[in-house]
């Protein structure tokens, strides 16, 4: 009897995926943001990125990004681009840091890219990120103060 | 014939006004690839992504949308198409491109974004602080849901209804059986009576538990309930084996009004139950409510308290409220009070009560207490004052207290942090036949430090805190703590010694007694974030002697699998005290289960546990 009741559910659990061609299934084609880190230093170590993070997140000026980028193939530019700091809501470009990586028909499960930045005051900016001129994602960020 | 084909004609454009309308109340996507988290209900989506919807046609590259509340975006090339024409228009749209377009709720709002050099805004301006503040989960985030879903195509309408095709479902991360179609039903459940699936959870309070969604929507009744089913003897949780819990809420509606509304919990497992029932009434100068609240518990007696309330609407500065409490026997209370806001950031209460109460412990004691906060962008006030009398036994109880906290200070580029607090106490409590009177005040000095960089890599990361108290009575004392850790990282390994030095010194007459407390330990890490890490610490007493060894040890294995050990070595007994060695798997961040060996228990185990 619970034989036949395993059986019955496996069969439920398959009916519905009868018929279903692999051509429909969904696929991770296009690379997204995985991560995109402020901080203090960030230093290539022997190929690993070194990192030292700013005190309790406050993040002051200059400072080093650190951007993941996963599921990429080819080669490519990577552009990221920080708006802000010219003035209460200011929207105006004030940094652009450009990346090229990559070989052509090559797939890379994550690149990294980081550099240091620096702004002119703190307060309210926002960053963006280019994939080979696509914007793939856009976010707010709070410089608390300027190191000398 | 010819009326027939009239009203075939006119069926026709109804249905097709119906069919324009309704896809006004839908959004269609199509994608390579879309992820929806059930736990975050969150939507992300990557390449040639397709919206239609809200008289628009929408191509981008990626999507990330808040399913809950509507709310989206589509990155990369965008390229924007009015396909919904004014009346009596015969204009043809062109494609318009946008670095992203943020839409929200439905019909969707629409604001358009560009980066140049410099963000420009199209469409409604107004939604500017959604476009600040929309949050963006990417995949590997929502991938660490217990249950996800992987499709290509679907639709949302405005109940959050989400139907998608050709859809792999993913539990603890694991690929099931695909489904041709797939329905999930987000945000708010419909207004009607219906019982529904809500989900199966793993917790260390319940074990294992199945959930269903029950809705009262009727005339003489309404409720949200949560029906809960749990097992937790087969994961060997002490305690209640099993059970059913019931929680929620209702009322009882009488012309569209709530006349009555209710909690209710039921616990079979620990055969308990509690029931509040409250009525509330609200007028032009005032607002009232009665309130009974019924619990109990198997082998303990049924607990009853009535309540009731009247608050008077705001007089100038003034709310005051008139409270009534009463167990249905011989005790009650009554209270009068006022919250008073001096300022925006200066705030007063003042209230009295009276409580009597009668059976075996008798008391009928009268309270009047006062409260003042005070918050300020450099520091925070607060200020309480009780005075209770006690009618029957004649005798007064009298506590005072100002606490004064001053917000953190920064210095040398957040290096150093000071954070400085200090207090007043003054209580007067019945003593025998007579009254103690006590004062105490206390200063709180803390001085830390999260590293500072040194010379050839090192780091020293040092901390002071200071405290004083002083009372009437006999404490008179002054605490300092010392610590201070220096760190040498060297690529994966991290060598570092941490010295801390206690010491209290207390004053009497012309003398000053201390003594002080010391330890230290000299750690050895090796860390790799991904694959393992050891941390083998050799801890030293007061006498700065070998008191301790341990181990700690982390691997990753295949298939997510760790193995993790801990040594404990006592110097003094020259032996182990324990040797600990396990495989772990954890599920999602959900459940871990553990399987080993402890030296300290003698047995072999198996735990289930939390995350």
């Amino acid at each position: 009897m619970i034989r036949l009741g395993g059986l019955a559910v496996l069969l439920l659990l398959l009916i519905p995926g009868c018929g279903v061609k692999t051509a429909y299934l969904p696929r991770v084609e296009y690379p997204y943001v995985a991560e995109m880190e402020f901080l203090k230093e960030v230093r290539n170590v022997d190929g690993k990125a070194k990192k030292r993070h700013f005190k309790e997140d406050r993040i002051a000026s200059p400072f080093y990004f650190l951007l993941k980028i996963k599921e990429i193939e080819n080669d490519g530019t990577i552009t990221v681009c920080f708006y802000g700091g010219e003035g209460k809501g200011s929207n105006v470009k004030i940094v652009e840091k450009t990346f090229q990586f990559g070989k052509p028909g090559k797939y890379y499960e994550y690149v990294i890219f980081f550099d240091r930045v620096e702004v002119p005051r703190p307060g309210k900016y926002r960053y963006a990120v280019f994939y080979n001129d696509h914007l793939i994602y856009e976010d707010k960020l709070k410089i608390e103060r300027i190191s000398r | 014939m010819e009326k027939f084909t009239k009203f075939l004609c006119l069926k026709l454009v109804l249905l097709s006004l119906a069919l324009f309308s309704g896809a006004e109340e839908t959004l269609r996507f199509k994608g390579d690839y879309f992820l929806f988290s059930d736990d975050h209900s969150y939507i992300y989506g990557g390449g040639n992504i397709l919206l239609k919807g809200g008289g628009r046609q929408i191509k981008g590259d990626v999507l990330y949308m808040d399913a809950r509340s509507l709310t989206g975006v589509i990155y990369g090339d965008v390229r924007v198409l009015e396909t919904a024409k004014k009346k009596n228009e015969d204009k043809k749209y062109e494609e318009k491109k946008y670095d992203a377009v943020f839409f929200k709720g439905m019909p969707p709002r629409w604001l358009t974004v560009s980066y140049t050099d410099e963000i420009t805004f199209g469409g409604e301006t107004a939604l500017k602080g959604f476009f600040m503040n929309f949050e963006k989960k990417p995949p590997e985030f929502l991938k660490n849901s217990s249950l996800y879903f992987e499709f290509r195509e679907f639709r949302i309408d405005k109940n959050q209804k989400i139907r998608a095709r050709i859809v792999v479902p993913y539990m603890m991360g694991l690929p099931t059986v695909p489904l041709k179609r797939f329905t999930v039903n987000r945000g708010e459940w419909e207004e009607k009576t219906m019982v529904a699936f809500h989900n199966v959870n793993y917790t260390g309070v319940y074990g294992l538990s199945l959930s269903f969604f029950l809705r009262m929507r009727e005339k003489w009744q309404k409720g949200d309930y949560d029906i809960k089913f749990y097992e937790r003897k087969l994961f060997k949780l002490d305690g209640v084996k099993r059970g059913v819990l019931f929680s929620g809420k209702g009322g009882v509606p009488v012309k569209k009004k709530e006349l009555l509304d209710y909690t209710v919990l039921l616990n079979s497992g620990e055969q308990s139950f509690n029931l509040r029932v409250n009525h509330r009434g609200d007028f032009k100068y005032f607002s009232y409510s009665l309130s009974q609240n019924i619990s109990g518990r198997e082998n303990q007696p049924t607990f009853l308290e009535f309540v009731s309330n009247i608050t008077i609407k705001k007089l100038f500065i003034f709310v005051p409220g008139f409270t009534f409490t009463h167990d249905w026997k011989e005790s009650y209370s009554y209270k009068v009070s006022t919250p008073l806001k001096v300022w925006k950031k200066l705030n007063l209460n003042v209230g009295w009560q009276r409580k009597i109460l009668a059976g075996t412990y008798r008391s009928d004691t009268s309270d009047f207490s006062t409260s003042l906060n005070f918050d300020s962008k450099i520091f925070r006030f607060s200020s309480n004052y009780n005075f209770s009398r006690n009618l029957v036994e004649a005798y007064v109880r009298k506590n005072f207290s100002v606490n004064l906290y001053l917000k953190p200070v920064r210095f040398l580029e957040d290096n150093v942090v000071f954070d400085i607090s200090s207090y007043y106490m003054f209580s007067s409590l019945p003593y025998g036949d007579q009254t103690r009177d006590r004062n105490a005040q206390g200063l709180n000095v803390t001085v830390y430090s999260e590293g500072v960089s040194m010379p050839l890599g090192f780091q020293l990361v040092p901390s002071f805190t200071f405290n004083h108290l002083w009372d009437d009575q006999q404490e008179n004392f002054t605490d300092f703590n010392y610590s201070v850790a220096l760190l040498k990282p060297v690529g994966k390994f991290t060598a570092s010694v941490a010295y801390s030095l206690a010491s209290r010194y207390r004053a009497e007459n012309f003398w000053i007694e201390g003594n002080s407390r010391q330890n230290m330990n000299l750690n050895f890490e090796i860390k790799d974030k991904e694959r393992y890490s050891f941390l083998l610490r050799f801890y030293y007493d007061n006498a700065l002697a070998l008191e301790n060894i341990s181990l700690t040890g982390k691997v990753g294995l295949p298939f997510d699998l760790t193995f993790s050990s801990f040594l404990l070595y006592y110097s003094e007994d020259k032996k182990f005290r324990t040797v600990e060695v396990f495989i772990e798997k954890a599920f999602k961040k959900k459940i871990r289960i553990q399987g080993g060996y402890s030296l300290a228990l003698k047995r072999f185990f198996i735990k289930f546990l939390t995350m």
